[in-house]
């Protein structure tokens, strides 16, 4: 017994050197701990890990830059910029994009990740039998090939304004070559920074970091991603410590996250709240009964009552994250009951005017509440209906069986979906839709963004739709952890970034 | 009856409860201090008596006593349209069950299953079906709770049944039909009156459970449960709010306990007379 007690503090005074020493490895006092594991809160968990073919934010959020990655991909401010590709070279046509790889490319599994694996990957997007929700992205590629293990090129159909972002999103995901599909689901033998070390479902992933990665390693030697659908729950798990970062916290409840303890972060999104109008329907297909619905809606209140003040207004069908976002645009319909009741007036509906709201049930119940009393003081009466999601596709989103709903437009630079008349909001313009054609096909990023800010202009104008706001996306941070991204974290959350002292 | 239930500190206490939450029910037909769903966000999360506010306002700058006062509508409603439900279920599953016909056991062991199956899961299943509205909770509350009803009624049925004056109007050639009208009704009726008022207790809660969970009043119809649900979020910035909706649900089932207990009271004469054997509660007509 006696030779144990002994044995006890000298072990102790071995641990305490092992860590003084791991610790002065790493760079001394007050450098990031080499070892740290940050426990994040996310929102939605993924019901899959196949990048390829399931759609949703929560695959993208989880899987892109962190274990998977394309040619490009997009910095912390939002530019466009190289990944696996070291630089990029287009013909004067704008048909052929050729890239040059990264020399020492590998896999998670430690395997060469050459040109061959790129090709394999996005031939499979363009095959006729893909299954892959972002094969849209690249519509107009018909060829990629590899002229030797460095090089990449691929080559258009027609000119493409918006390809090289798709390079950035997840249709660019490069994965091995002859990888089975039906594993793709469970496991993922990525290029990035970090790969899956365990998934508990209905809980938590735990992403570790990938120690064969070919470029710069991650700071933090795992993450642990919570998945707390519940804000109250996920405000507590924060607040006790048993998260380090809070994804999307309620704008609301903030006022407990005052003090030295935490900091809140701020970026954009690129998630818009759209009150969708039914431009085919009865009286909505008259351009003054839509200006008087906008001019109705006090977007500012709104902005207040729901996010606490963390959003801003749009004033058309962009996101701020867009490269053609015009804030100007705001200033068309301001909000003017009187206006709004005049306008209805001279179409004749000033004694009232019956309409449905059908809305998600899974927003807050107090945005759709909001709308519906607004627009009953200026003497619309709303039906306001909550539906399923399911429902919300099959009724509005496929059949237009609706007058007015309020959908979060979550992707970015989708402004296209208004040069399309078959689209739930059922809204038909031959210059819109000239217009966008040409932007897509534009040849310069300036002349693109142009077209597209007359589009965003003509469909403010002709009220097409009412935009509510574009939420702030918040990141609650705990003391001391740094470099975690703040734009668009629903979509995207490149980690290798961060760092973080050990918690108090 | 009414006077004994009356006499009594209890019974008065829960009859002024009702009567209160049908009076606010009445009143906010016709009128509410502001138009309960009125947004004002000018006027946020205001503190109780100020800006013309009794109760002060939600994070929308919806006054909250005007919302009370309207969900008082919904409460009362869906309590008494449940309890109807309730009454009819139970009484004619009850009959089918206690009077000696083929079938009569299966009904009473139909019965024994249903009480094992919970109202809210019940409420939950046809909401996803048909859709959350005032009438499903209605249904789902008056089904769930009827069926416990019946399990009673059909107890003190089948003692009826086997009592001698019925044995004579068997004998004198009554239908079962009269029998059930004439004899077995009206002697179970004061047992089915105090199950009848724990019903409007249950309902009330039931509602305010679904409405919480998102599968009763769909919005934007004002309702207790689901201002509860909206304001509770918000306890630990604003503690005050979520007092008025949660007490409001609390007295008024406190409410309909007492008075269903005080008829009880009133009805059953072994409560009334301690130590005494009940006697009959009616001789033949």
């Amino acid at each position: 017994m006696i030779r144990v007690r002994r044995l006890v503090p000298l072990l102790l005074a071995a641990a305490v050197l092992a860590v003084a020493c791991s610790g002065a490895e790493s760079g001394g006092a007050g450098a990031p701990a080499a070892d740290t594991t940050l426990d994040v809160r996310l929102v939605l968990e993924p019901t899959s890990l196949d990048i390829t073919s399931v759609a949703g934010a929560a695959i993208s959020q989880l899987l892109l830059d962190n274990v998977y990655e394309g040619l490009l991909t997009r910095d912390a401010g939002g530019a466009i910029v190289p990944l696996l590709a070291q630089d990029v070279s287009t013909s004067p046509d704008g048909l052929t994009y050729t890239f040059r790889l990264h020399d020492g490319l590998t896999f998670a599994d430690g395997s060469p990740l050459t040109s061959a694996d790129v090709v394999w990957s996005y031939r499979n997007v363009i095959a006729p039998e893909s299954k892959n929700p972002n094969k849209a992205d690249f519509a107009a590629v018909t060829g990629v090939d590899a002229p030797d293990p460095h090089t990449v090129v691929i080559t258009l159909s027609r000119r493409d304004a918006n390809f090289t972002y798709a390079l950035t999103d997840r249709a660019a995901a490069v994965l091995k070559q002859g990888t089975d599909p039906a594993t793709l689901a469970g496991t993922a033998n990525g290029s990035g920074p970090f790969v899956i070390r365990s998934w508990q479902r209905g809980s938590s992933i735990t992403l570790a970091r990938n120690e064969h990665y070919w470029g710069q390693p991650a700071n933090l030697s795992g993450v642990v991603l919570h998945y707390i659908p519940d804000t109250t729950a996920a405000n507590n798990a924060q607040l006790t410590g048993e998260t380090d970062v809070e994804t999307g916290p309620d704008p609301t409840l903030l006022s407990q996250f005052q003090g030295p303890d935490f900091t809140v972060a701020e970026g954009v999104t690129s998630d818009k709240f759209v009150l969708g109008i039914n431009n085919g329907r009865g009286p909505l297909a008259d351009v003054r009964v839509r200006h008087a619905i906008r001019q109705a809606i006090d977007k500012d209140g709104l902005i207040r009552v729901a996010l606490a003040g963390k959003g801003q207004r749009i004033g058309s069908g962009v996101a701020p994250t867009d490269p053609w976002f015009d804030a100007g645009l705001t200033s068309i319909d301001p909000y003017d009951p009187p206006a709004a009741k005049a306008l209805l007036a001279e179409t004749g509906f000033g004694s009232g005017l019956d309409l449905t709201l059908v809305v998600p049930n899974i927003y807050s119940a107090r945005i759709g509440e909001y709308v519906a009393s607004q627009l009953g003081q200026v003497g619309i009466r709303v039906r306001y209906e909550p539906v399923e999601f399911a429902t919300w596709l099959d009724r509005v989103y496929t059949k237009a069986d609706y007058d007015l709903s309020i959908v979060d437009h979550a992707e970015a630079r989708d402004i296209g979906n208004y040069a399309n008349p078959d689209y739930y909001w059922r809204y038909s313009d031959a210059q819109v839709q000239q217009w966008a054609d040409q932007a897509s096909t534009a040849a310069s990023d300036a002349e693109r963004d142009g077209l597209y800010r007359q589009v965003a202009r003509k469909i403010s104008e002709d009220a097409v739709s009412d935009w509510l706001y574009s939420p702030t996306s918040l990141v609650v941070l705990r003391a001391g952890v740094t470099g975690f991204p703040t734009r668009e974290t629903n979509s995207r959350l490149d980690l290798a970034q961060v760092t973080a002292s050990a918690a108090q | 009856m009414t006077r004994r239930v009356l006499r009594s500190p209890t019974g008065l206490a829960g009859a002024v409860v009702v009567a209160l939450l049908v009076l606010g029910a009445l009143v906010s037909l016709v009128w509410t201090p502001f138009d309960p769903t009125l947004v004002d966000p000018a006027s946020t999360w205001l503190p109780p008596l100020s800006g013309g506010h009794l109760l002060g306002t939600d994070g929308s700058g919806r006054d909250l006593a005007s919302q009370l006062l309207a969900g008082a509508r919904v409460t009362a409603f869906t309590a008494a349209t449940a309890t109807v439900v309730a009454a009819v279920v139970g009484v004619g599953l009850a009959v089918l069950a206690a009077v000696p016909r083929h079938g009569g056991e299966v009904v009473a062991h139909l019965i024994d299953v249903l009480v094992a199956l919970p109202t809210l899961l019940l409420a939950m299943v046809l909401a996803a079906v048909y859709g959350g509205s005032v009438w499903t909770a209605v249904v789902a509350i008056g089904i769930g709770t009827g069926v416990n009803v019946a399990r009673v009624a059909r107890a003190e049925m089948t003692s009826v049944l086997g009592a001698d004056y019925v044995l004579a109007a068997e004998v004198a050639g009554a239908g079962t039909g009269r029998i059930v009208r004439r004899h077995v009704l009206p002697n179970v009726a004061p047992v089915l009156v105090v199950q009848l008022s724990l019903v409007l207790a249950l309902a009330v809660l039931a509602e305010a459970a679904l409405s919480y969970l998102g599968f009763g009043t769909p919005p934007p119809t004002p309702s207790w449960g689901r201002m509860l649900q909206d304001l509770q979020q918000y306890v630990t910035v604003h503690p005050l709010v979520v007092v008025w909706p949660g007490c409001a649900i609390a007295v008024v089932v406190l409410g309909f306990t007492l008075l269903g207990d005080a008829l009880r009271d009133a009805i059953d004469p072994r409560m009334r007379l301690p130590g005494q054997a009940a006697p009959a509660v009616e001789v033949l007509p």
